[in-house]
């Protein structure tokens, strides 16, 4: 037998390589462009660090015989699967190629998956899932439904060790919206990207409602009502462009620090702007963000879930450039009040940050919960302890500035010193009382007022007297719930020393299985 | 619901379209409406949306600072709101004109009442 020159062989390897990573074929990929979308290789090349891909498993054929499958070349069985680089960082990727087979999920694709997790998780280095695909391929059956069974076991046993992040690229319906829910971050993209668990046409069938894909399931619906998009974007450039952005702010996993970045803002910058922005009228609203932005890093803020439950305000920032999560009340939407909504939102970025060793920086004007039925009922309850909850249980270093209002349940949920804020500054406007000052006089002074001659002269007077006594940080000071009252104008430098001290801190939790987080 | 601008022997029309989607295929399309675009106005100011602005949660109104004719830009603030011990500003998203307005001064409002109606002109 005559045996191949081995430059033959590498020329086989190429045409065979070739084949594959054509995917669908040309015509497939045609298609793909017309609608607006780039394939799952060309969108690997625009994520990562140009020339950093490697690919693995490009060979993988799925196994499947019935249904017309055995004749079937389905190349790369559907999905790219690999490693490369952002700005030199590792980073594994998974990319759904909906020109073949529609991007549909069966046995093979899913091991393809499921392999390159472990391999991100054994590494250390975040996994970003690209998807684009019409859901479980019926012809393999329950074979490719048990291949979304093992994604999300493994998105759990990788959650809160490496960061795991999804793109949604075109439709993911069905089982798929799991794999990406379980994730730590979703993106997407305006007018392309998809996300329903049973899409219009079963709605229409079992409820009779009528509804458009876009209006169930897209991007602005998923940024605005539901809360289940983290970042959306107009086009995919916009949208991998700011996945790179994400990564700058996050460790490679939970046992790395976040990384600093030398910004060349000093730290002892003075704030005078913030004496303009909030108004020591405390029924005057103000734009949380300019406060955010003028104290943080310049241009270094990121928020996360901008337009969803805008009564608080979360992201990223860096502080002399160390990372910081920011979390803070937004007295511009619903008085800054917390609800089912704005709790739920704080809590999983409170524990994002937690897992990940990022230090929380709390700003707090928060009047209270929202008032209601429909809160009430919704469950305000359960979703309001989700706060306590994750501030009690994080062990990062948790800095806490007192803007303005801080009253009641509201006041200990936005990390007071009771659940373990390491530092607690408060503003000369800082008001930390346990309610309004009119409810709490209608209370104390009840019969006081019962016997005044002119009852309505005489609440006015104790209103006042209650406010001047009680609405001021002292109170608070005087006990210790307070370590240090400062003038506006130095939050900056109080904050990053105060992050520079305690990020040596450690702390302690008794050994358990997890606990019982409230949901 | 996707919405084109065509032009008909020099004439501009917005076609409002709605995708007919089987089985998650696009076979075809139904037209839902046509209205002729205004001469002087860029299509991308045609496009005309109604839109009720409603009460984020209970309170008093304090101030209503439009009223029914009203032009209105984006950012306005148009209704203020006194609920939660803030004087809560209620501002236009979008600009175009007040279409009505269903509250005065004083007037108690629950969440989700309508407080306004603006006709907005959507780019």
């Amino acid at each position: 037998m005559r045996y191949k020159r081995i430059e033959e062989l590498v020329q086989e390897l190429k045409e065979k390589n070739d084949v594959l990573t054509l995917g669908g074929g040309k015509k497939a990929i045609e298609k793909q462009h017309q609608s607006g979308k780039r394939t799952a290789r060309e969108r690997i090349e625009m994520f990562l660090d140009s020339g950093s891909f490697e690919e693995v498993d490009l060979f993988v054929e799925h196994r499947a015989e019935r249904f017309g499958m055995k004749e079937k070349a389905v190349p790369a069985d559907g999905v790219v699967t690999g490693f490369g680089t952002v700005d030199g960082r590792a980073v594994f990727v998974y990319s759904q190629d909906f020109t073949v087979m529609g991007g549909s999920l069966g046995e093979m694709h899913a091991k393809k998956i499921c392999k390159i997790m472990d391999m991100a998780l054994k590494v250390g280095a975040p996994i970003i899932g690209i998807n684009d695909s019409g859901g479980a391929r019926i012809q393999e059956g329950i074979d490719s439904l048990s291949g979304y069974g093992q994604i999300f076991w493994r998105n759990t046993q990788a959650s809160g060790v490496i960061p795991q992040i999804a793109v949604i690229a075109g439709p993911c319906a069905g089982g798929a919206v799991y794999s990406p829910a379980l994730m730590d971050f979703i993106f997407m993209v305006e007018g392309m990207s998809k996300m329903f668990v049973t899409g219009p046409q079963v709605v229409k069938a079992a409820t009779g409602e009528e509804v458009s894909a876009e209006e169930l399931g897209g991007a602005a619906t998923h940024a605005t009502r539901s809360g289940v998009a983290h970042f959306t974007a107009r086009n995919e450039e916009e949208c991998f462009a700011d996945l790179r952005r994400l990564l700058t702010y996050l460790p490679s996993n939970n046992a790395e620090e976040p990384p600093f970045v030398e910004s060349g803002d000093p730290m002892d910058r003075e704030n005078r702007a913030l004496l303009e922005i909030v108004s020591p009228n405390p029924n005057k609203p103000y734009d949380m963000k300019k406060v955010i932005q003028e104290i943080v890093d310049q241009g270094s803020f990121f928020e996360v879930q901008k337009d969803f439950a805008r009564n608080i305000i979360v992201g990223f920032a860096r502080m002399g450039g160390h990372v910081v999560g920011v979390v803070a009340n937004q007295p511009y939407h619903l008085a800054g009040c917390l609800d089912i909504d704005s709790a739920d939102k704080a809590s999983r970025f409170i524990r994002f940050c937690d897992c990940f060793g990022i230090p929380l920086l709390t700003l707090v004007d928060v009047p209270g919960f929202l008032p209601g039925t429909n809160q009430e009922f919704g469950g305000i309850i359960r979703h309001g302890a989700k706060m306590l909850y994750a501030y009690s249980e994080a062990t990062v270093p948790k800095i806490t500035v007192i803007v303005r209002k801080a009253y009641g349940g509201a006041y200990l949920a936005m990390c007071s010193r009771d659940l373990g804020a390491d530092l607690v500054l408060a503003w000369p406007t800082a008001e930390i009382a346990v309610m309004g000052a009119e409810g709490a006089v209608a209370i104390i002074f009840r019969q006081e007022l019962e016997k005044a001659l002119d009852p309505e002269v005489e609440r006015e007077k104790l209103i006042d007297q209650y406010r001047r006594e009680f609405y001021n940080p002292y109170q608070a000071a005087k006990r210790g719930y307070v370590d240090q009252v400062i003038d506006p104008v130095v939050t900056r430098l109080k904050v990053v020393r105060a992050l520079e001290v305690f990020w040596s801190k450690r702390e302690g939790r008794r050994g358990k299985k997890h606990g019982n987080f409230p949901v | 619901m996707r919405r084109f601008w065509v032009r008909v022997n020099g004439e501009e029309y917005q076609v409002e379209v709605m995708e007919i989607i089987e089985e998650g295929e696009r076979k075809g399309f139904e037209i839902k409406d046509i209205t002729r675009v205004q001469e002087g106005k860029k299509s991308s100011e045609a496009l005309k949306v109604t839109t009720t602005i409603r009460s984020p949660m209970p309170g008093r109104i304090l101030a209503v600072n439009v009223k029914k004719g009203d032009e209105v830009k984006a950012g306005q603030v148009a209704v203020i709101l006194e609920a939660m011990k803030m004087e809560n500003e209620i501002s236009i998203e979008h600009p175009g004109v007040i279409t009505n307005v269903y509250v005065e001064e004083n007037d108690t409002v629950d969440v989700g009442d309508a407080l306004l109606e603006v006709e907005e002109w959507r780019e």
